[in-house]
């Protein structure tokens, strides 16, 4: 049987190359020091191409070069420009903000502040640190050529991923697809050749059927969404229609493969405020899909175990509260959840999962934030542009 | 900071800086010789390595006064001033790898690195009135030619 292979899914044979120059990005308010770094990587190169310096002078100016340019490769930031903490803000913005993992950052630093260089260090995935008073180029090299290569890895990486998960994809993507041929021969042998129109349980087998051949194309669709998520492609906002939440929510609940019947009682609905958001339907559902796995993972030997889903809304934006009684999150993790690759349980999962729902709220207009006591309860909450 | 205010005569940065500014003074003024590669060359690193000496000075009286590191530096220069005092380094490093034939060709814009250092320079809260007033004449006279 042959499976139609969109373009995205094709495994690419190539293995990664970077034919073009590492992109560095320079932040920081001194001509001296841009026009210094600029003329030692004019003159290096790495794994055969050469370095491209983009200079900025401004927190403001690196927010909008980084926000259009996704290949840069290392940002070498004055953690004292404008400001004290102008560091702290920028390693947020590309982290959490943009969540952009791959580009590397070297801080410029020296002077002590409350600027918290240890923390920031690994919370934020720093490669080094260049202090002023010990400035040679030597060191600058050592410190550029060690996060070129960290990132270059993280290409390689990121690389082989795409290509194993399209393997993987293809290969469900042909189950599902057979899945769903034998749901209509059985749909056919059953109305068709045994002609059981009349039977009694003629309605439960069309259900039945109808829930197969359902529950394939919704799987077959989020095999689709998963490769989005690791190839981080956005969702094209050409598809999106209005949705009505109530509805969606119920009929994720409804399509949600529970791992044990009682499962789907631990959901407390109030759609008293219901609303309807422009966004793209599965992308929804699969964000939905999320949070109910990771619920339910918490509540399984919790008897009293809730999930409360509440519609609100709002003046500007619509939201929806997601709400369990689980085991909560520590606080110092709150913030870093929605980073892909952060799991509590390393065991179960990927951690891709929260990173996606991020972007797919972003891409709705929306966002999703998280609030929790930890060993009490854990919150997120959705918000939605209002639709007019 | 009771470690600090106890050893305060003993600062030597206010006397470093000043010879900076000398340094600074003596480029500003004489352009025509300075502009010399070698000279250039010879003067910036001379600025570092007294800036270096600021540093160490710094480093030791932390030591002496069983201050946490960086305490003096702080105390007393602004992060801005810290700045200032440490990016002369990187025109050093840019003279460090260019050959004459690259001086000659980005010179003009070297110097003008320069001027605006010695003009960032003359900002530093600590430095005396005298070797401001001596770097701000010499800078109005640079912009002016």
């Amino acid at each position: 049987m042959k499976v139609h292979v969109p373009e995205m899914f094709a495994l690419k044979s190539k293995v990664a190359t970077h034919s073009k120059a590492w992109k560095v990005l320079v932040v920081d308010d001194r001509l001296s020091v841009q026009k210094a770094t600029c003329l030692l990587l004019g003159k290096m190169s790495y794994a055969g191409s050469g370095f491209e310096t983009i200079e900025s002078y401004s927190f403001k100016d690196s927010k909008k070069i980084l926000k259009e340019g996704n290949d840069i490769a290392l940002v070498i930031l004055d953690v004292h420009l404008e400001g004290n903490d102008i560091g702290l803000q920028m390693m947020h913005y590309i982290r959490r903000d943009l969540q952009n993992d791959t580009v590397r950052v070297i801080l410029r630093t020296g002077y002590p502040t409350l600027f918290p260089e240890e923390a920031i260090t690994k919370e934020y995935h720093i490669d080094g640190c260049l202090f002023e008073e010990e400035n040679t180029f030597s060191k600058l090299e050592f410190e550029i050529i060690g996060a070129i290569q960290t990132y270059r890895k993280i290409l390689s990486i990121n690389h082989y991923l795409e290509g194993f998960a399209s393997g993987v994809a293809i290969e469900i993507k042909n189950s599902l697809n057979m899945f769903g041929l034998n749901f209509s021969t059985i749909k056919n042998e059953l109305f068709e050749v045994r002609n059981i129109h009349r039977d009694e349980n003629a309605e439960y087998f069309t259900e039945l059927i109808n829930k197969g051949v359902h529950i394939c194309k919704r799987s077959d669709m989020i095999v689709d969404l998963m490769l989005r998520n690791i190839r981080k492609a956005r969702i094209d906002d050409k598809c999106f229609k209005l949705i009505r939440m109530s509805s969606i929510v119920q009929q994720s609940i409804e399509d949600f493969a529970y791992s044990s019947a009682y499962e789907n009682d631990k959901f407390e609905l109030d759609f008293y405020q219901d609303f309807t958001f422009r966004g793209d339907e599965n992308s929804f559902v699969y964000v939905l899909f999320n949070l109910f796995k990771n619920s339910l993972f918490y509540l399984v030997d919790k008897p009293e175990g809730k999930i409360q889903i509440r519609l609100e809304l709002g003046t500007d934006y619509n939201a929806l509260y997601f709400k369990d009684n689980g085991i909560g999150i520590p606080k110092d993790q709150v913030n870093t959840i929605f980073e892909g690759f952060r799991s509590q349980s390393e065991i179960e999962n990927t951690g891709l999962g929260l990173a996606f729902c991020k972007q797919v709220m972003r891409d709705f207009g929306g966002d999703i934030i998280c609030q929790s006591d930890y060993g009490y309860w854990t919150q997120f909450i959705l918000t939605f542009p209002r639709c007019s | 900071m009771r470690g600090v205010n106890k050893i305060q005569t003993e600062y030597s940065d206010v006397g470093i800086l000043s010879q900076i500014a000398e340094v600074y003074v003596y480029i500003l003024k004489d352009q025509e010789t300075s502009m010399e590669f070698e000279r250039v060359s010879e003067m910036v690193d001379t600025i570092d390595r007294f800036s270096q000496q600021v540093w160490a000075s710094y480093a030791m009286i932390d030591l002496r006064c069983k201050l946490k590191k960086g305490t003096t530096k702080t105390t007393r220069l602004s992060h801005s001033d810290y700045k200032i005092l440490a990016s002369i380094s990187h025109i050093k490093l840019i003279l460090s790898r260019s050959t004459i034939n690259d001086y000659e060709k980005n010179k003009k814009s070297i110097f003008e690195s320069i001027l605006k250092e010695a003009e960032n320079f003359s900002t530093i809260k600590i430095l005396s009135k005298k070797s401001k007033s001596a770097l701000h004449s010499c800078l109005l006279y640079s912009s002016i030619n």
